[in-house]
């Protein structure tokens, strides 16, 4: 009962932090820039009319309103049964970990909407004039040399921890393959952080000291995401280990919570210089 | 500091770039051990071909300007200050003004010289052939 309770309050804490609180705030923020910059003023800004930012904000708003729906309902079915067992099926993992996926759906159709409107920006800029930095951009300019100890560390742990509990011999232990999943985020979130370095700049007019702020940013929900994950994949071992199968959705649900508090944290609007969006200035 | 470039500019952009890192060094922005950003950033940043910078960094590199370390990146030559100075467009125009004066001396026409020196530019000859 105990269990099933715990984790009723994490779940709906999970539908009310990731279906409401961090749409609310993307939706005021966008809905605040549209207001603070109108088109009129921050023409760069709008590469498409403030019309289509708006029908995209209403289908990010009805979509997470949908998933509390679907959430809420969800609570009532656990209700009625959870699997409190922790030998039988995990079947609560498996929804949270849809319903998580269902919610992040959301946030990536912002995000194709935001790339879409990147791209539009980069078209429709005809400057001839174009400037760079003449500084090379270094992993440690933007994060603390212990962050990437700290990612580092981690994960020789874990490995040092499969090594270990390889010999153990438990039936349904995955073994190697939780090196390699855990290698395979890694490698893909080293590859994000090369392209964040050195790819093209998305928003052709953004400062210098804009794209840094931005980069800091993601380089370190990156790396904190990457020892996360490493930690989240060691603890749900221990927990099968240990019988405690079933508070992995608890578990999970919590993981999820971290996940989208570290990664949907943005820059302050007052830190960036909208300026650059006004029709006289052309900063490069 | 900051490179800009022209696009619309009648030097190419690669000059433009080789032109501003050579002034950035001679005005001191730019001192001996500056790392520089790698082809693919600078290409990236300027949203132009990393053939056209890969081509700047080349003549910088061949002037002594910069020093590549391999995967270490690319930095200012500990001698660059002075290297600035070599200027090897000058010395070409300076060559090629001596041996057209030369041939006009033993009576070519500007014409003949024009001909002969776009074929030798399509067809080199190699040094002790």
């Amino acid at each position: 009962m105990e269990t099933k309770l715990i984790f009723l309050v994490v779940f709906l804490s999970q539908i009310i932090i990731l279906s409401y609180y961090y749409p609310r705030n993307t939706s005021s923020r966008i809905r605040k820039i549209i207001d603070k910059y109108p088109p009129d003023q921050y023409p760069k800004l709008y590469p498409m009319s403030a019309d289509y930012y708006k029908k995209k904000l209403k289908h990010f708003e009805i979509l997470n309103w949908v998933l509390i729906g679907l959430g809420l309902g969800l609570i009532f079915m656990f209700i009625g049964n959870f699997p409190e067992d922790s030998h039988r099926e995990r079947w609560d993992t498996m929804v949270t970990f849809a319903f998580f996926m269902a919610q992040f759906f959301p946030v990536l159709l912002l995000e194709i909407s935001s790339f879409n409107i990147l791209k539009e920006m980069r078209k429709g800029d005809k400057r001839a004039v174009r400037k760079a930095e003449i500084l090379p951009r270094k992993i440690f300019d933007f994060i603390s040399p212990l962050l990437l100890v700290g990612v580092v560390g981690v994960y020789i742990g874990f490995v040092v921890f499969i090594i270990y509990f390889n010999q153990l011999d438990y039936p349904w232990f995955g073994g190697y393959t939780n090196i390699w999943i855990i290698s395979g985020g890694n490698i893909f979130f080293i590859g994000l952080i090369a392209w964040n370095l050195y790819g093209k700049k998305l928003d052709p007019y953004l400062r210098a000291e804009d794209r840094r702020k931005q980069l800091s940013l993601t380089i370190k929900q990156l790396a904190t995401i990457s020892i996360m994950m490493t930690i989240y994949a060691a603890f749900n071992i221990v927990a099968h280990a240990f019988e405690l199968r079933h508070f992995t959705s608890t578990f999970m649900s919590i993981y999820f919570q971290l996940i989208g508090f570290i990664s949907l944290n943005t820059l302050q609007l007052d830190d960036i210089n909208f300026d650059v969006y006004k029709e006289d200035v052309n900063p490069g | 500091m900051e490179i800009i470039i022209h696009t619309d500019s009648s030097t190419p952009v690669y000059s433009q770039l080789v032109e501003q890192i050579k002034n950035a060094v001679i005005n001191g922005k730019l001192k001996p051990g500056d790392g520089l950003p790698s082809v693919r950033q600078l290409a990236n940043d300027l949203y132009i071909n990393h053939n056209t910078v890969a081509k700047a960094y080349k003549h910088l590199i061949r002037d002594s300007i910069i020093i590549s370390k391999g995967y270490r990146g690319t930095s200012i030559h500990p001698d660059a200050l002075s290297n600035c100075q070599f200027d090897m467009n000058a010395i070409i125009v300076s060559s090629i003004n001596k041996t057209i004066e030369q041939l006009r001396n033993e009576g070519a026409t500007d014409s003949e010289i024009r001909i002969a020196f776009n074929h030798v530019m399509k067809n080199p000859v190699k040094s002790g052939e």
